[in-house]
């Protein structure tokens, strides 16, 4: 040991270090085992120096390695102010997720019916709820948007969401296992672009599947979709 | 050697230690169990011979100093720093013996004592000393083999280390005597520590060996 790690050893168990050097130096004791040893040297000589007049008790070679073997399975504790810090943001956390993380993942099939239906609560004490159902379609999988906006007004859905029904209801045919439309929907695709490149709008009816169980649901001009 | 000045007396680095008590303390609270290892080190021979006072058998007194250390450990959430940590401990540890004693049925030996002295270690020295025959024996072989590591200190480290351990004088105060920087104090006392520790590690081998 250097006259250096010497000082600051000393120095930190008079409590005369300070921050960094402090904590450089409780963290060097907690890895270092021959600092470690020089610790518990001095204390417990500085201990005999000051009570070893008369009769004392000494711990028996390796009680601190004892202590340490009993306390390997005890959790470490923590003050109580975090632990209820933490509860409370796990409350915000949750109350965040009951508005954001409804999710719904619909699978479409070649007969547009739900073959099972999946419910997922993740816990009594989590609001987190996931919806899907699931049709037998081979592997294919639309993610549509969340299950609170069924049924919402269009002046409450997003344009990325409009977008998302339009193609799917103008590029996948369910049940055809093709990408593309017929014709007259392509027209109606290219007719709705060039009404949206002239700057206007015009109205389209967008309606399920049959088989869903969902009652169509129709957007009117004015709702700021192409 | 006059042993009665500082005797008794909390050294005054104990009070200022308690900074580094509470930075390790935190420690623990973050998870690091090694810091509570370091408190354990630090602690074990002031809490067991404060146990030592209640519990008079020393196997007995250890389990019961291991069962303290392992209490505190799970209290420590509860640890605010509104007090010392090792006044916090010593009171940890006097329940302990106390309900040690109470679940055997035996009556507290020290109940003509202030229990309130007894949770401060130094309200603890009016407590029975451990005057069993082995206790005055191996009080009396550390006393003589300190004395005979002391004289043959330098005389520098020997000041140092006395003014320290037996007059309970700060590291400010010595430089002051010793008219030299407190980091030439602090060396002084580490190596005249360090040169007791060998004069005693046959002496206490010996003892461990014999229980």
């Amino acid at each position: 040991m250097n006259d250096e790690t010497r000082d600051r050893l000393m120095a930190f168990m008079d409590g005369e270090l300070d921050g960094l050097a402090a904590q450089r130096m409780a963290t060097r004791l907690q890895t270092e085992k021959e600092l470690r040893d020089s610790w518990e040297s001095q204390h417990r000589i500085s201990f005999l120096l000051q009570h070893g007049h008369r009769g004392v008790l000494l711990p028996s070679a390796g009680f601190a390695d004892r202590v340490q073997q009993a306390l390997a399975a005890e959790v470490a504790p923590e003050p109580a102010a975090r632990a209820a810090g933490r509860f409370r943001w796990i409350g915000i956390s949750s109350a965040a997720a009951v508005a954001v993380l409804t999710v719904s993942v619909v699978l479409f099939g070649p007969a547009g019916t739900p073959t099972r239906a999946v419910q997922v609560q993740a816990g009594a004490a989590s609001p987190l709820r996931v919806s899907a159902v699931m049709l037998p379609l081979g592997g294919d999988r639309f993610i549509l948007r969340p299950v609170r906006l069924f049924g919402a007004s269009p002046s409450q859905t997003s344009e990325a969401d409009l977008l998302i029904q339009r193609d799917i209801q103008r590029i996948w045919v369910p049940g055809q296992r093709r990408l593309l439309a017929g014709e007259a929907q392509r027209q109606e695709l290219q007719g709705g672009r060039a009404a949206a490149q002239a700057g206007g709008l015009r109205a389209v009816r967008y309606g399920y599947p049959a088989g869903l169980g969902l009652q169509q649901t129709g957007y009117g001009a004015g709702n700021g979709n192409p | 050697m006059n042993r009665t000045a500082g005797r008794g007396q909390q050294p005054k680095g104990e009070d200022s230690g308690a900074r580094s008590d509470l930075l390790l303390v935190q420690r623990v609270q973050k998870g690091e169990k090694q810091a509570f290892d370091l408190l354990v080190r630090k602690y074990q021979s002031r809490v067991l011979n404060l146990v030592g006072r209640f519990v008079r058998d020393p196997e007995e007194a250890e389990d019961v100093t291991q069962e303290a250390f392992i209490k505190a450990y799970r209290a420590l959430r509860s640890f605010r720093g509104d007090s010392a940590f090792y006044t916090w401990l010593y009171r940890i540890a006097v329940n302990s013996a106390k309900n040690h004693l109470a679940a055997q049925g035996r009556q507290v030996a020290t109940s003509d004592i202030d229990a309130q002295d007894a949770e401060q270690f130094e309200g603890a020295e009016r407590l029975r000393e451990y005057d069993t025959p082995e206790g005055i024996l191996l009080g009396k072989e550390i006393t003589r083999h300190i004395d005979e590591a002391l004289q043959a200190l330098p005389e520098d480290l020997r000041v140092a280390v006395t003014l320290r351990e037996l007059e309970g004088l700060s590291y400010d105060e010595i430089a002051q005597v010793m008219e030299c920087p407190v980091g030439t104090v602090r060396s002084r006392i580490f190596r005249a520590r360090e040169a007791i520790a060998k004069v005693l590690a046959p002496l206490l081998e010996q003892v461990d060996h014999e229980r």
